[in-house]
């Protein structure tokens, strides 16, 4: 909310008195969404490897969910989290799949029927990553192992939580 | 591999320098050398202020949220929903259509918290670089700088309480490329007319692209997309075509790094 106190810096050349939204650079009265820098979890890359291959769904379930890492973020909140994700190495087999993507992303897939994501999210304690691999039809599809599999994902977890 | 294009970068809009400001460095950091990366704050450039915010309970479907800042804003929004893994109920992020009026939603969840931040999509800009690194030091918790949010205690120790706060970083904007400023080289290529940035800083970093339709909402390009629109980058290149009856595009590049200098290793 508008404040009669506090600080207001627009961009040079632009009237700190009467700007235009797009000229202001810093104003108190708009929180900046920001990152602990001394909270270890607030920005952090790990490098995954996996050896274990997550579990493949068993029909009539299309999917299966697996946690393949996780840590604690320090908050007892669910905060605001963006997650990026660098497939350094992909198992083979698997086409299709994005080598760079944000929060969530398709990794590949062996036929039209089958396929793995994995994404990103964060509850009150945790930060996951979780793979979901899917197969639409029973026989049809094909597994998707994912040994041998090596991604770089960087999190952000902010300050702010998601309003819960 | 790096990325690898046959299309030119947009040109240069540089901002407006000035021999006045404010700055504040992370707690450790010189503040009169040390990198971009490592500012919490610097009046050159601007860091992702929150110009709106509004928590939307139970969506269902399409929605508008009426913003009414005047600008297409740079957005996000996360979404509290049961995870289908079975962990309980978690918060996942999503990028709305945005224009200079509202924000678009089609998406049902528990509840939805829309950020748009004070960057506009539509304006070309290139802040400046900073110069290089510099040493890192102990955190002070007795020297720094903070401002409290109204009618929050300015001694709380939770940091949602503070507008800004020196031990806390926001993300920070290096440019900002659209269809304004694109070289003729790339219009008509055959991924339509390109909007193209190549950093000049030594680390690739976080990039984020928009396309814009004729109706002036801008929609999110993930990367790599099975589908259009998509964004290619390695952090150091990115590029977007956009084509058809779109009629922009947008990337948003940060000074943030894609990865942490200490990377953790797990094995599942």
């Amino acid at each position: 909310m508008a404040q009669d106190y506090g600080i207001l810096i627009t961009a040079p050349g632009a009237d700190a008195n009467n700007p235009a939204g797009n000229q202001i650079v810093m104003d108190t009265s708009n929180p900046f969404i920001k990152i602990d820098t001394q909270n270890p979890a607030g920005f952090t890359t790990l490098l995954l490897l996996i050896t274990n291959d997550p579990t493949e769904p068993v029909f009539p379930a299309t999917d299966r969910y697996t946690v393949v890492a996780q840590f604690a973020h320090g908050y007892k909140y669910i905060p605001s989290l963006e997650s990026l994700f660098f497939v350094q190495t992909l198992a083979p087999g698997l086409n299709g799949g994005m080598q760079y993507f944000l929060d969530t992303g398709f990794l590949g897939a062996h036929t039209a029927d089958d396929g793995v994501y994995m994404y990103a999210v964060a509850d009150a304690t945790n930060v996951y990553i979780i793979v979901d691999k899917f197969n639409d039809q029973s026989g049809v599809g094909a597994n998707n192992p994912l040994n041998g599999t090596t991604l770089q994902i960087t999190l952000h977890v902010f300050v702010e939580d998601i309003g819960v | 591999m790096p990325l690898t294009s046959p299309y030119q970068d947009n040109a240069l809009t540089p901002a407006p320098q000035a021999d006045t400001g404010f700055k504040v460095s992370k707690p450790g950091y010189d503040v009169n050398r040390t990198s971009g990366q490592n500012m919490i704050f610097n009046s050159s450039w601007p860091s992702l202020a929150i110009a709106y915010e509004k928590i939307i309970p139970t969506p269902s479907g399409a929605i508008t949220v009426p913003h009414n800042l005047k600008f297409p804003p740079f957005t996000m929004a996360w979404a509290y929903n049961p995870d289908p893994s079975g962990i309980g109920n978690v918060g996942s992020r999503l990028f709305p259509t945005v224009d200079s009026t509202n924000v678009y939603l089609n998406t049902t969840a528990a509840k939805i918290i829309v950020r748009c931040f004070r960057l506009d999509l539509s304006r070309d800009i290139d802040y400046t670089l900073a110069p290089g690194d510099s040493f890192n030091g102990p955190y002070d918790p007795n020297y720094g700088i903070k401002f409290v949010k109204p009618n929050k205690d300015i001694n709380s120790r939770d940091l949602r309480d503070f507008a800004v706060h020196s031990r806390a970083q926001s993300p920070l904007i290096l440019s900002v490329k659209t269809e304004k400023t694109i070289p003729s080289a790339n219009v008509g290529t055959g991924i339509g007319n390109v909007v193209q940035y190549t950093s000049k800083l030594k680390y690739p970093a976080w990039v984020y692209a928009y396309t814009k339709q004729s109706t002036g909402k801008y929609v999110f390009a993930p990367y790599y997309s099975q589908s259009y629109p998509r964004l290619f980058t390695d952090g150091f290149k990115a590029y977007i075509g956009y084509t058809g009856t779109d009629i922009g595009a947008t990337i948003v590049i940060l000074r943030d790094p894609m990865f942490a200098a200490q990377q953790t290793s797990i094995q599942y």
